[in-house]
C-alpha cells in the first residue's frame, strides 16, 4: 500500500499554488509561512547562543582555571615525586600539557579598596602558552611572570581596586604555620592586566609566580597538576583520567575531571538551556495554532471541491492527505526559512551582542564578549522536525472535520 | 418492459444495473411531512438509458442521490451493480461510488485552480491511479468531448457548454458502470443543451454505460431508451 496517494499530492500542490490562489488565501499562506519562520528563529538563535556560550565558557574555564583534569597533590609529596608524576602524565598521548598550580583564597588590597578572590601561583610562562594566551580578549602589559614580584590580574579586578599597570598591590592569605591563624601580606606589582571576555571568570583571575605562591599559599591553598588534553570530548576526558589513575596507581592522589570541578556552573548552564528551549518550544506551539487556522481556512475554501471529490469516489483519507501535505509543506518551508534566518542572525551574534553591550545593558556582562559559533546540523534538523510535528498535531482536529462534510448539503446549497 | 405504474424495467442486456424496491423518502419541513418518493420501484438493465422528468422539487434529484449512494432512504432497498446500498458503511459507499458511479451535476463543479486536463487527472489519481494512466485517460476523454485543444484551459477560460463537457469527461474518467446526470444542461441555452445531450448519449453508447438522467428538457426524451415522469412520489409512465 502506498503511503502517499499521487492524487492527494497533485491536489495538495494546487491547494498551495500561490499563482492560482485568491488574494486572501495567498495572504494567509504567506502569513502562515512567516509566522512559522519567525517562531523558529528564536529557537535557532537560542541553540547557537547556548551552544556557543557553553563551549566558550567551558574552554575558558579549562584553559584558564581547571584544566581538563586535575591531579590534587597530597601534602608531603616531594619535588622529585612531583617531577616523576609529571613525566608519567606527559607520557600519555592524549595529554597536551601538565602544569603545576598553587591555588588558594586570599584578599587583594590597594588604595582603591580590597577584593577577595581565588589566587593562582603558576609557572612563569604559564599564561604565555598558546591555549591559555588565546583565551584573552585583551592584554595590557605582559603575561610573563619571570619576575616573582609581578602579579597579573583581570581588568574587572583592576577596575574594582582602581589599579593600573605598575601599581602595587598587597596580597594576603591565611597562614597558620605557628598554630595561630593570621594574614600574611605580600606586596606585588601589577605587570599585566588581562581580560578573558567573560566577567564571571574574570572575577577569579589573579596569577603570580609559583615561588611566591608556594610560601603565600603554603598553609591555606592546595597544589595540583592542571592537565590539558588534545580533546574536549567528555568521554575521552574520562577515559584519559582512568588511564592516568591506572598509571599513577596511588590512592592518596585524587583525580578530578573538569565537569566534576565545575559541576554547579555547568548544571546551571544546562538548566538555563532547558528553560530557554522550553520557552522557545512554547512559541512554536503558539505558531501551531496559526497553522491550524490556516488548515481550517483551506478546508473552507475547498468545501465544494471536497464534496465533489467525495461524490466521485475519493476516500476521506485521500482528501485528508491532500490537506495534510499542503499544510505540512507550508510548515516545512516556514521552518526551513526560520532556520536559515536564525543561522544568519546566529552567525552575526557577536556583532549583535557587542552592539547590545554598548547600550549598557547589564545582562551583557554575563555573556562572553566573543561567542564561538557552534552550529550542529542535528539540532537544526530536530528544530525542523519538532516544528513539523507541532504543525501535524495542530491540524489533526481540523482534518477530522473533513469526514463530516455532507455531499448532499453541498449539492443542495 | 413496464410492469406497473410504479415499477419500470428497462432491458438492454441480461444484467441488472439498478434495482430499486419500495423506496420511500420523506422530508420534514417544520410541522409538514413531504413525501417525495413513495414506495418507488425501478429497474435499469446494464447499458440502458432512462430519462426522469418532473416538476421542480418532485424528488428527481433525491432519487438520483439515493441511487448514487449520496443519500439514504427512509425505507425500501436500492441495489446498484449488485450492492445493497443501505448495508454499506461510509468507506464501502465511497468504494462503491469510485467503482460504479459517475456523476454529472447541473453545476459543473470543476476545481477552479486546475486546468481542464488536471480536473480529470486529479479525479482519477485521488482514487489511486498512476499519473501516467490518469493523463492518458484524461487526454482520450478530452478528445472524446471535443476539447483536445483546450486541455490547459482553466474552468474560468471555458464557456458554460465547454465546462459541462469537461464535467462529462470527468464522470467517465474512472470508467464507472453507471452515469447519473442531474440536469446537466440546466444552465445552458437550448443550442448548447442539445450539443451536450447528444454528446452525453453518444459517449454513453460508445463506452456502454448505463445512464439515469434527470432533466426538464423534452428533447432528451428522444435520445433515451425510456422516459419516466416522477409525480407525487411515484413514476407515472412514458411521456
Amino acid at each position: 500500500m502506498k503511503l502517499i496517494n499521487q492524487g492527494s499530492l497533485f491536489w495538495a500542490k494546487n491547494i498551495i499554488n500561490l499563482h492560482s490562489s485568491s488574494k486572501q488565501k495567498k495572504k494567509h499562506i504567506i502569513w502562515s509561512v512567516l509566522i512559522v519562520a519567525f517562531s523558529v528563529v528564536p529557537l535557532v538563535i537560542s541553540i547557537i547562543l547556548t551552544n556557543g556560550m557553553t563551549e566558550g565558557i567551558t574552554e575558558k574555564y579549562i584553559d584558564l582555571q581547571s584544566g581538563h583534569i586535575q591531579i590534587i597533590i597530597p601534602e608531603g609529596f616531594s619535588d622529585l615525586a612531583k617531577s616523576d608524576l609529571k613525566e608519567t602524565i606527559l607520557s600519555i598521548s592524549e595529554v597536551y600539557s601538565c602544569d603545576l598550580v598553587d591555588e588558594g583564597f586570599g584578599v587583594l588590597y590597594s588604595s582603591g579598596g580590597s577584593y577577595s578572590t581565588a589566587l593562582h601561583g603558576v609557572a612563569e610562562n604559564f599564561l604565555e602558552s598558546e591555549e591559555v594566551y588565546e583565551e584573552f580578549t585583551e592584554i595590557v602589559g605582559s603575561v610573563n611572570l619571570k619576575n616573582p614580584k609581578n602579579i597579573i590580574i583581570s581588568s574587572s579586578i583592576a577596575e574594582n581596586l582602581e589599579l593600573s599597570l605598575n601599581d602595587r598591590v598587597a596580597i594576603a592569605a591565611v597562614n597558620n604555620s605557628s598554630g595561630n591563624t593570621f594574614f600574611k601580606p605580600t606586596i606585588l606589582e601589577v605587570s599585566g592586566i588581562i581580560n578573558s571576555g567573560y566577567r564571571n571568570l574574570d572575577n577569579q583571575l589573579v596569577f603570580f609566580n609559583s615561588t611566591v605562591a608556594s610560601n603565600l599559599l603554603k598553609d591555606s591553598g592546595r597544589q595540583y597538576f592542571s592537565i590539558k588534553l588534545t580533546t574536549n570530548v567528555l568521554n575521552e576526558v574520562y577515559s584519559t583520567a582512568e588511564k592516568i589513575n591506572d598509571l599513577v596507581n596511588d590512592s592518596s592522589i585524587s583525580i578530578k575531571t573538569w565537569d566534576m570541578l565545575n559541576r554547579v556552573l555547568f548544571r546551571n548552564f544546562a538548566e538555563t538551556k532547558n528553560i530557554l528551549y522550553v520557552v522557545m518550544a512554547l512559541i512554536i506551539m503558539i505558531a501551531g495554532v496559526n497553522v491550524s487556522s490556516l488548515c481550517i481556512m483551506l478546508i473552507q475554501e475547498n468545501y465544494t471541491n471536497i464534496g465533489i471529490m467525495k461524490a466521485t469516489g475519493a476516500y476521506s483519507r485521500s482528501i485528508k492527505q491532500a490537506f495534510l501535505i499542503a499544510v505540512m509543506f507550508i510548515s516545512f518551508v516556514g521552518s526551513i526559512m526560520g532556520v536559515l534566518l536564525g543561522l544568519i542572525i546566529g552567525l552575526n551574534l557577536n556583532v549583535i551582542l557587542t552592539a547590545i553591550s554598548h547600550t549598557g545593558i547589564a545582562a551583557a556582562d554575563f555573556y562572553l564578549i566573543s561567542i564561538p559559533i557552534d552550529i550542529q546540523a542535528t539540532q537544526l534538523i530536530m528544530v525542523v522536525l519538532f516544528t513539523c510535528v507541532i504543525s501535524y498535531l495542530s491540524i489533526l482536529i481540523p482534518l477530522k472535520r473533513l469526514k463530516k462534510i455532507s455531499i448532499i448539503k453541498i449539492l443542495n446549497s | 418492459m413496464m410492469n406497473n405504474s410504479s415499477e419500470k424495467v428497462f432491458v438492454s442486456g441480461l444484467v441488472t444495473a439498478i434495482d430499486v424496491k419500495n423506496l420511500t423518502k420523506t422530508y420534514i419541513n417544520g410541522t409538514e411531512n413531504l413525501t417525495v418518493l413513495n414506495a418507488v420501484n425501478f429497474k435499469l438493465m446494464k447499458g440502458s438509458s432512462v430519462v426522469i422528468m418532473g416538476k421542480s422539487g418532485c424528488g428527481k434529484s433525491t432519487f438520483l442521490h439515493m441511487v448514487g449512494g449520496l443519500d439514504s432512504a427512509d425505507s425500501g432497498t436500492v441495489f446498484v451493480a449488485g450492492h445493497q446500498l443501505d448495508s454499506l458503511n461510509s468507506d464501502r459507499l465511497t468504494q462503491f461510488r469510485k467503482k460504479h458511479i459517475g456523476f454529472i451535476f447541473q453545476m459543473h463543479y470543476l476545481l477552479e485552480d486546475f486546468s481542464a486536463l488536471e480536473n480529470l487527472m486529479v479525479t482519477s489519481m485521488i482514487q489511486g491511479n498512476q499519473k501516467k494512466k490518469a493523463k492518458e485517460s484524461a487526454l482520450t476523454l478530452m478528445n472524446d468531448v471535443g476539447l483536445s485543444s483546450k486541455i490547459n484551459n482553466y474552468p474560468g477560460q471555458l464557456s458554460g457548454g465547454e465546462r459541462q463537457r469537461v464535467a462529462i469527461a470527468r464522470a467517465l474518467i474512472n470508467d464507472p458502470d453507471i452515469i447519473l446526470a442531474d440536469e446537466p444542461t440546466g444552465n445552458l441555452d437550448e443550442e448548447n443543451s442539445h450539443i451536450i445531450e447528444d454528446l452525453l448519449f453518444g459517449l454513453v453508447k460508445k463506452y456502454q454505460k448505463s445512464l439515469v438522467l434527470v432533466t426538464h428538457d423534452p428533447y432528451i426524451a428522444n435520445l433515451a431508451d425510456e422516459t419516466l415522469i416522477l409525480q407525487k412520489g411515484v413514476f407515472k409512465g412514458d411521456v
